[in-house]
């Protein structure tokens, strides 16, 4: 008599189907005894009492055991019958007809990808607020990075989707980086322990970008879109986020960065930061950080500190609340008489505005398009007086042509312009890699740093050009490479915005820069 | 809750700048493009209403109500009529069309040309000036076929004295009538309405009627769906092609007229008549179309489709949860095949209450199961297929009796849903025939159409304002 | 093809949820959420369960035609669907199913619910056949055997001995024949037959909550499907035969009504129904001994 036994990985029929099979198999001819039984452990040793089985079996709970005891020479037809039993009919009609068209709407695409969890909206403005509510109606968070949607929308929008447990980034949302995943414009940063929430794009890439180049790492960072923090909206975005970032167990200290909200909204984010039992580190650029301290919560004056206070935080270090990192070192330039003039030119809308609060304190008055002070507008935005600092992501210069991040043409017009300038010591400038952004932003900029020291050198001035890359060594445009071309061409780098600053405004004071006035 | 997103890997729907799907997918992460454009060819205000409709329950529930009705719908060929008995509402002075609502001085010429014809049919009217006379003078009522449970191939006249085909859904127990098939050629659907037109017509009432009842009677009824179902798989789309279907009704027929105490010249007059119209069944096909949407229509907040209809200047639908309205939209010009010697300059706009067939998820939306119709309508076999599986992205379900054998014998995309045609922009194909633009030359063509985008985002905004309105 | 749930089992999950589908029957379908749980979708005329969705199917409706094994299946904004089916799944209008035994006061001491819950074993016996655990009980009672540790069990649940109870339970999962072995169905009942008696006696509730830890461990020894019954069992909850059995010995119904859910429960799967029956009927058994006219003789094994 012998035995044969078929062991059938990860297979469910039901018990009628499996008493049948038995039963069929029993009546093989030849065959004299027939079980088709899920091989628990305890089966096993059933099916040993009875004889059915000897040795042991590779076969677990979740498998099918059939075994078979006869005739030897019927056993090999018996278990090939035993197979073709087992074939599960293919499925008919409602499945696996082809999808050969390009999905169309959310609603087609989330047929095509139904573990779909994020909808990236950068539809025209006009349009994306009726996609975002779509996207929640089917269930999807959004990252809307289209801009001009109506506040009344975005009000309604997040608390749409707040009620439904998701949540939407934006509008005007140009950054996040979410499990790991740059979105839009964003860098290549290592994962790690810290979570960003940001009102502004270029400030999370500044901080994401600091803490990866100072050997940390992002759980999550998320863009809250420029309006979150306005009275009406409430911070729906920046609260949600903070509650979700303190329920994760990836993360160990949250970052808050925004322009100062509206102070109702403030004082509710910063309860609610409080609250969430991790170190929050708060910059909410140009408060006064004693309105920002709380037991958790750690207010940060730059986005530099906010990196800085985050690193060490997540060292177990409390932040230092002293001198901010990285020592300013002298410029090594001899400037003519009359060279006494900072002329900033950024394509982040937050490294201009922090460069007009950090100037601000040293040097008073500067103008800009963007000013901290209204009275500080500059009327003409493309002619600079005094010092001046220029958004040129503004809407003014953006129209009809892209972004400064991707479009350097009208930068390095204005940096020629400047040049030109015999008043002008100093050019500030921030290079922003990443997603999204220039391929090879340095490649554009040095023939004009060359071509603006250079004419400034014939006409007897020694002309600085400051500035930083904001960008990781994984980044698609090679952090160090870009640095290299830059350093190259003459300019003077530092690690960030409020370094190059810093270094601008002591050149000044020192009377480095304007001493003959 | 954005912790359970924290725990996925991330898969992102990109609407907008293609870019930022490559970067993503660079990055590692996963991303699918959504080939985008402004919905409603972009009209913001429809853009919000849509938005507000989509995976909406009580709008999900309401189709698959709608749906479910217009499937379990049992269209019984039971009898054959006179006009004005049988039609509900039917005036002793009225005249029905094809299409939306339409005034006299309005109509495409066809139609105009099928309206004298009908006049002179009725011989309320000496010639055809006096009938255009009368027609203009306001004493004739002209309504929708569709306002009286009724549908009719391209003019669609049906005037009091006419025969018609009486359908019953037997699941609902709900009457629909359509007209009888002249041929082709001069008929007075394509607004011919000569001597030899109006002599056919008075045969068909005198005699095909009559003759074809006592065989029906005989029958006890023909139930259609099955019918149509196995002309599906006999290379019929039962809009533009019926074949089949026709030759499958004669079958069932013939036997039945034998059986009856007709003259056998009568009887084979009939069967001479029926046997030489490939179309014959169309009628047919369109009134068992016009039971199942009928049987679905009036679900509130519902977005089906209950029916698309064309009188030769504009398009108009009508959608189950919006009630008795039309929204219209000029009627497209047909593109396709022409006859030798016409071109689309001599064509009619599209024309007729035969979209009920795609409405139903027939005709060009069973398309893979009819590839001889490509011949007629131009394109390859593998169009055919792409038509019919386009049209799965704008519908409600499949039609379980209508399978499609080159696609797996999966059902038939029914059940048009007015938010899925707005979201995708992918508009209804119809396969149709062409009319001359001038009254009574006939047919000249045919071709694949679209339903009018601009009649569906209408639909949308009237549909938000009631299911959100109310709330 | 958007169907809609009918109802949704207490544990069933109806947020969001990515998973695969784990096995397909004829009318019903198993998937596996990413979080380890299986839900598992039932054509509507299937009875509920803690774990299931059941679903309005339409008529001729089968699973297989419409879901493969190994197919990616997720939830979102309420909707189930699947990688590759035309099928869909609205989950927003479905009402939550829900017997809660743990509230249920069954006492069989009480003459009215001991007379109910007799009606319902003598049903069993009625319906029983060889291969069901009632007769395996019977068989096996005399002869060695891992069934013979049922009396053990009772026993052991009779002195709220929870380590002798689980030893005891030990040689059951995973047993015998079917889909959910013998052995799980039989466990999956006796704890609901617990649940329904524990009433508020903490000691009671304390023995069910030391077994529930171990079983919810040892269940891992059977296939998924079943293990998921048994976890469920071991939070109060069972399968809607079983809980409306348990509601009319609880309310002491007519004999016509109870015997009616009986056999209704009886119809469960090939063998679990019995199986499960058995079980429940002993577990409301094991605290309490039905108090009976001295007429009945009832032939608990270990009474």
């Amino acid at each position: 008599m012998a035995r044969a036994t078929k062991v059938i990985r990860n297979f469910y029929r039901d018990s009628v189907s499996l008493m049948q099979l038995s039963s069929t198999f029993a009546k093989l001819p030849g065959v004299e005894q027939a079980s088709a039984i899920m091989a628990s452990a305890n089966n096993i040793s059933l099916l040993k009492e009875a004889g059915l089985l000897a040795g042991t079996v590779e076969a677990g709970a979740n498998d099918l055991l059939i075994a078979l005891q006869g005739n030897a020479e019927a056993l090999d037809a018996a278990l090939a019958a035993a197979e073709s039993a087992l074939k599960q009919p293919a499925p008919t009609a409602g499945h696996g007809t082809s999808r050969a068209i390009a999905p169309r709407s959310l609603e087609m695409g989330l047929g095509d990808m139904i573990e779909a969890n994020l909808a990236l909206i950068s539809t025209p403005g006009e349009y994306a607020a009726a996609e975002a509510f779509k996207a929640v109606r089917l269930g999807l968070n959004v990252m809307l990075f289209s801009d001009n949607v109506a506040l009344q929308d975005e009000i309604a929008l997040k608390r749409f989707a707040r009620d439904r447990d998701l949540i939407v980034m934006g509008p005007d949302c140009g950054t996040a980086i979410i499990n790991g995943i740059p979105l839009a414009f964003a860098n290549v940063v290592t994962r790690g322990t810290i979570g960003v929430v940001a009102a502004s794009g270029t400030g999370l890439q500044q901080v994401t970008c600091l803490i990866d180049r100072w050997g940390h790492g992002i759980s999550q960072a998320i863009g809250t879109g420029s309006h979150d923090l306005h009275k009406d909206v409430g911070g729906i975005t920046m609260l949600q986020s903070l509650n979700a970032l303190a329920a994760d167990r990836s993360t160990s200290v949250i970052v808050l960065i925004s322009k100062p909200p509206a102070p109702e909204v403030a004082e509710h984010v910063l309860e609610a930061a409080d609250k969430t039992g991790k170190p929050v580190v708060v910059n909410f650029l140009g408060a006064d950080p004693a309105r920002i301290r709380r037991a958790n919560v750690f207010p940060a004056d730059t986005l530099e500190d906010a990196a800085a206070a985050a690193v060490a935080l997540a060292e177990g270090r409390t932040p230092d609340t002293g001198s901010p990192p990285g020592s300013s070192r002298p410029i090594p330039s001899t400037f003519a008489a009359g060279q006494r003039y900072i002329r900033g030119l950024y394509s982040g809308g937050t490294f201009c505005y922090e460069a007009s609060l950090l100037l601000k304190k040293d040097l008073g008055r500067i103008y800009s398009n963007t000013p901290v002070e209204p009275a500080d507008r500059l009327h003409d935005v493309w002619t600079s007086r005094e010092h001046t600092v220029i958004d040129l992501g503004d809407d003014l210069f953006t129209r009809g042509r892209p972004h400064p991040m991707i479009d350097h043409r009208l930068r390095n017009e204005r940096i020629l312009k400047e040049a030109a300038d015999p008043q002008v010591a100093m050019i500030l400038l921030d290079i922003v890699l990443g997603y999204g952004s220039h391929p090879d932003p340095a490649g554009e900029l040095a023939p004009v740093l060359h071509q603006a020291t250079g004419s400034a050198k014939k006409a007897g001035r020694q002309l600085a050009v400051i500035g930083f890359v904001c960008g990781t060594a994984s980044d698609p445009q090679d952090l160090s490479k870009q640095e290299d071309t830059l350093r190259s061409a003459g300019m003077i780098l530092t690690e960030s915005n409020a370094q190059a600053v810093r270094m601008a405004a002591a050149a000044v004071t020192a009377g480095q820069a304007g001493a003959s006035s | 809750m954005m912790q359970t997103l924290f725990q996925e890997k991330l898969h992102v729907l990109n609407v907008g700048l293609a870019s930022f799907a490559e970067s993503i997918a660079r990055a590692g992460g996963a991303a699918l493009q959504i080939e985008w454009a402004p919905p409603a060819q972009g009209q913001q205000n429809v853009a919000r209403a849509l938005a507000q409709l989509v995976n909406l329950p009580s709008v999900e529930a309401a189709n698959r109500t709608a749906f479910d009705l217009y499937q379990s719908a049992q269209p019984i060929l039971r009898d054959i009529g006179i006009a004005r008995e049988v039609l509900p509402d039917m005036g002793t002075r009225m005249i029905l069309h094809g299409g939306p609502p339409i005034a006299w001085q309005n109509m495409c010429g066809p139609m105009k040309g099928a309206i004298i014809g009908a006049i002179l049919y009725e011989g309320w009217a000496k010639d055809t000036a006096g009938a255009a006379a009368l027609a203009s003078s306001g004493d004739i009522a002209f309504e929708p076929c569709h306002h009286h449970a009724a549908v009719g191939p391209m003019a669609g006249a049906i005037s009091p004295s006419m025969p018609v085909w009486m359908v019953v859904d037997t699941t609902q127990n709900r009457p629909s009538f359509s007209n009888f098939n002249e041929g082709l050629g001069k008929a007075l659907r394509f607004g011919a309405n000569g001597p030899d037109v109006i002599n056919r017509l008075r045969w068909m009432g005198q005699t095909l009627a009559p003759t074809l009842r006592a065989g029906l009677e005989i029958l006890g009824g023909i139930d259609l769906k099955p019918l149509m179902a196995q002309a599906l798989h006999m290379g019929d789309e039962v809009h533009n092609r019926n074949v089949a279907a026709s030759s499958l009704f004669l079958k069932r027929l013939i036997v039945a007229l034998l059986k009856t105490r007709a003259p056998s010249t009568d009887i084979a007059a009939a069967v001479d008549f029926v046997a030489g119209n490939d179309h014959f069944f169309l009628n047919l096909s369109m009134a068992a179309c016009k039971a199942m949407l009928d049987a679905a229509h009036g679900v509130p907040d519902s977005s089906m489709v209950t029916a698309m209809a064309r009188n030769g200047v504009e398009f108009g639908i009508r959608v189950s949860g919006t009630g008795e309205r039309w929204f219209t939209a000029p009627a497209p010009i047909v593109d396709g095949l022409f006859f030798p010697g016409y071109t689309t300059a001599d064509a009619a706009p599209d024309l007729g209450d035969s979209a009920i067939t795609e409405t139903a998820g027939v005709g060009g939306f069973a398309m893979a199961a009819a590839p001889a119709i490509v011949k007629f309508v131009g394109g390859a076999p593998q169009d055919a297929i792409d038509n019919t599986m386009a049209m799965t992205h704008i519908t409600i379900g499949r039609n379980e009796a209508f399978t499609l054998p080159p696609m797996n014998f999966a059902g038939s995309p029914a059940g048009i849903d007015i938010r899925k045609v707005v979201d995708t922009g992918i508009l209804p194909i119809i396969n149709t025939g062409i009319a001359h633009r001038e009254a009574g030359v006939g047919q000249i063509g045919a071709g694949i159409t679209r339903a009018p985008l601009a009649c569906f985002t209408q639909a949308v905004s009237a549909l938000a304002e009631g299911v959100c309105g109310k709330r | 093809m958007r169907v809609f749930a009918l109802s949704a089992g207490i544990e069933a999950p109806t947020g969001r949820f990515s998973g695969m589908v784990h096995s397909v029957f004829d009318r019903a379908c198993n998937i596996e959420i990413e979080t380890g749980a299986l839900l598992t979708l039932l054509s509507s005329e299937k009875p509920n369960v803690p774990n299931g969705l059941r679903i309005k199917t339409p008529a001729r409706f089968t699973f297989p035609d419409f879901v493969r094994v190994g197919e990616p299946a997720a939830c979102r904004g309420g909707t189930v669907r699947f990688t590759q089916s035309v099928l869909s799944i609205d989950l927003r209008i479905a009402a939550c199913w829900h017997i809660d035994l743990g509230g249920l006061r069954i006492d069989l001491h009480r003459r009215d619910q001991a007379a109910a819950w007799l009606v319902a074993w003598q049903t069993l016996r009625q319906h029983q056949r060889g291969d069901t655990i009632p007769a395996i009980i019977e068989a096996m009672a005399r002869a060695e055997g891992a069934f013979g540790t049922i009396p053990d069990l009772l026993d052991a649940t009779g002195a709220l001995q929870a380590e002798e109870a689980c030893t005891a339970i030990e040689p059951l999962i995973g047993l015998g024949p079917g889909l959910t072995p013998a052995g799980d169905d039989f466990l999956v009942g006796y704890l609901a037959g617990l649940w329904s008696t524990a009433s508020v006696d903490t000691a009671r509730l304390r023995f069910l909550a030391s077994v529930g830890v171990w079983l919810s461990r040892a269940a891992s020894e059977t296939n998924v499907i079943s293990r998921a019954h048994i976890q469920s069992a071991v939070r109060g909850h069972a399968s809607e035969p079983i809980a409306r059995l348990a509601q009319t010995l609880d309310r002491a119904d007519t004999i016509d009504d109870v015997r009616a859910e009986t056999q209704a429960a009886l119809q469960v799967g090939h063998s679990s129904g019995t199986d499960g029956m058995a079980g429940f009927l002993f577990g409301c058994a094991a605290w309490t001994k039905p108090s009976l006219p001295a007429s009945h003789c009832l032939e608990v094994p270990g009474a």
